[in-house]
């Protein structure tokens, strides 16, 4: 865990891997039916039952989606569900003029995306929006439809004006969150060897070519070194003439040895995940009603100071005792490194611990709410149907008694992970002692955070 | 081309068809959802049903806040319990016209009284 401890292994060697992989029916199956789930969805939210836990919009959503994403899809296939995801899908077929390729002539702009927004603040401001109306938006089923048909919108306007997947790589409040946790994700796609694609004067991988589109995620492949920004669309695997690109599996967390390429805007992505996940314990789990009524309320004094709180909280009191962290090792260990660099390059660490602190925070309602999805899938809609017969299957909390020990477990497992991942960032430019002395108060700032949590999830 | 046509056609199947069906559906007579709130955020909704004499009428009840009960006027009927986030089915049929009053029998705020609707 935590390195680059295992020799990767290509996936797509075998070449029935590789034909279904390479083949576009799989996947255009599993996004055409992610579509339609999709859009099922909204349309449950609008007519279906008010009532949260009766409607296909909230349950499938909400607790079964989030459960497949957080519990088993990020951890161990980073971006595979943007591989399959629906919400870019209406916007990429008017772009590209087809629905399986190759492409024609669309409708879209093809305009460039912007230099100064090449980052992902807007996905960071983006969650944090959705995320500070989140009580509503995961209750309410008009409201999650309203969220959904906004995503879409979004995601149809970018293809529009902008070129490739300009949605999901810079706006997406999703994707944002999947990108930053799919470094610890023992998957990969790469080059297999550097050589032939500087070779390879045509760069069908990036510009794309009869078999498929160029990247959509805008990435030359061979430049890749880590997951943030290949949407594992699988679309290099087609086009490469050379058969240059595998899919790796690898060591959980490989990505955070990379020294290059760490940035602010992800830095601050780790502390807005770790802060909401902070925050949503307390709000949704804990036994605060007047901070659940707060977060609740949207508009009234007592919701903006929640809000204010919020706000606070993931991009002032957290990123801010960080600062006092790293300013401390660096004082420790008299170290020349600028305090802004150190920040960000020890923000990493701090992503295995967030990554945890969801699956930790997700195995408590997951388990406790999944019941629902038996009678919803029965009546979607809420409306008295019993489609398949599983429509008055009483509401049952799994595993009760397991969920605090499997919540320790991911919470102790992240600090473990994260104090590794700050010491191999410490050996980076120090050794020894003074390596050790540098990682020392970023360890320390994991454990009030791991404490904190344990005593919110667990009490 | 031809998978082209292929996939054009699953697309309408799918993301047209099956949401088209679920709103057929929806839109045929069936139950009438009826949402029980304290009064203060409107009490029955709706608060005026409409029942032909002999008529079946189904309604399915749910709280949006608190626990609520459920029972009319003029019937030997026993209240039924309305629980937020969960539903409640009951048929009724009215042997002799008239305008029957359905109110809640759960103490579930200071205007609990005023929480009332007409069939």
């Amino acid at each position: 865990v935590g390195g680059a401890i295992v020799t990767p292994i290509d996936l797509a060697r075998a070449p029935i891997v590789k034909a279904v992989l390479r083949n576009r029916w799989p996947q255009f199956g599993l996004r055409v039916l992610a579509l339609a789930g999709f859009v099922f969805a909204i349309i449950a939210g609008l007519i279906g039952t008010p009532v949260g836990s009766h409607n296909f919009a909230i349950v499938f959503v909400w607790i079964a989606w989030w459960a497949v994403l957080m519990l088993l899809a990020v951890p161990i296939l980073g971006r595979g569900w943007c591989s399959i995801c629906p919400i870019p899908l209406p916007g990429e077929w008017l772009q590209n003029g087809v629905a399986l390729g190759p492409i024609k002539k669309g409708f879209g702009l093809n305009r460039r995306w912007p230099n100064k927004l090449r980052n992902i603040w807007l996905q960071n401001i983006a969650f944090t929006l959705v995320a500070l109306f989140s009580l509503v938006v995961l209750t309410t089923p008009s409201v999650t439809s309203i969220v959904l048909l906004a995503l879409l919108f979004m995601a149809i306007g970018a293809s529009l004006i902008f070129e490739r997947r300009s949605f999901c790589r810079y706006l997406c409040p999703v994707g944002g969150f999947i990108g930053l946790y799919s470094q610890l994700a023992p998957i990969e796609l790469r080059v297999k060897d550097m050589a032939v694609c500087a070779a390879h004067t045509q760069k069908s991988c990036y510009i794309g070519s009869a078999d498929g589109y160029g990247c959509p995620w805008n990435v030359y492949p061979a430049a890749l070194t880590k997951n943030i920004n290949c949407g594992l669309c699988l679309e290099c695997l087609r086009t490469c003439p050379e058969d240059n690109i595998v899919i790796n599996l690898r060591s959980f967390g490989a990505d955070l040895g990379q020294t290059r390429g760490r940035k602010l805007d992800e830095a601050f992505k780790a502390f807005i995940m770790l802060g909401s996940a902070v925050i949503y314990s307390a709000v949704m789990l804990g036994p605060w009603g007047a901070l659940k009524s707060a977060a609740y309320s949207i508009g009234t004094l007592n919701w903006l100071i929640y809000a204010f709180g919020f706000v606070t909280l993931i991009f002032g009191v957290l990123p801010g005792l960080f600062l006092g962290a790293v300013a401390l090792g660096n004082k420790m260990t008299q170290a020349a490194t600028s305090l802004k660099k150190t920040f960000v390059v020890y923000a990493y660490s701090l992503v295995p611990l967030g990554m945890m602190a969801w699956i930790a925070f997700s195995i408590s309602f997951v388990f406790t709410n999944i019941s629902y999805a038996w009678s919803t899938a029965s009546d979607p809609l809420g409306a008295g149907w019993n489609l398949l017969g599983t429509a008055q299957t009483a509401w049952t909390p799994y595993s009760t008694q397991s969920i605090p020990l499997l919540q320790a477990i991911a919470l102790l497992l992240g600090l473990g992970w994260s104090s590794v991942t700050a010491r191999r960032i410490a050996n980076e430019t120090q050794s020894g002692r003074s390596a050790m002395l540098q990682a020392l108060p970023v360890v320390g700032y994991c454990c009030v955070i791991t404490i904190g949590l344990l005593g919110l999830l667990i009490g | 081309m031809k998978s082209e046509r292929i996939a054009r056609v699953l697309i309408v199947l799918l993301v047209v068809g099956l949401p088209s069906v679920a709103v057929i559906a929806r839109s045929s007579p069936g139950a009438i959802e009826l949402h029980g709130s304290i009064a203060d955020n409107g009490g029955w909704n709706p608060a005026n049903l409409s029942v032909g004499v002999g008529q079946p009428i189904h309604l399915r009840l749910t709280s949006d806040d608190v626990m609520h009960g459920f029972a009319i006027g003029q019937s030997d009927r026993a209240p039924i319990d309305v629980s937020p986030g969960k539903m409640t089915e009951t048929t009724l049929i009215f042997d002799k016209p008239g305008k029957y009053t359905f109110y809640c029998t759960r103490w579930c705020g200071i205007k609990h009284w005023r929480m009332r609707g007409a069939i």
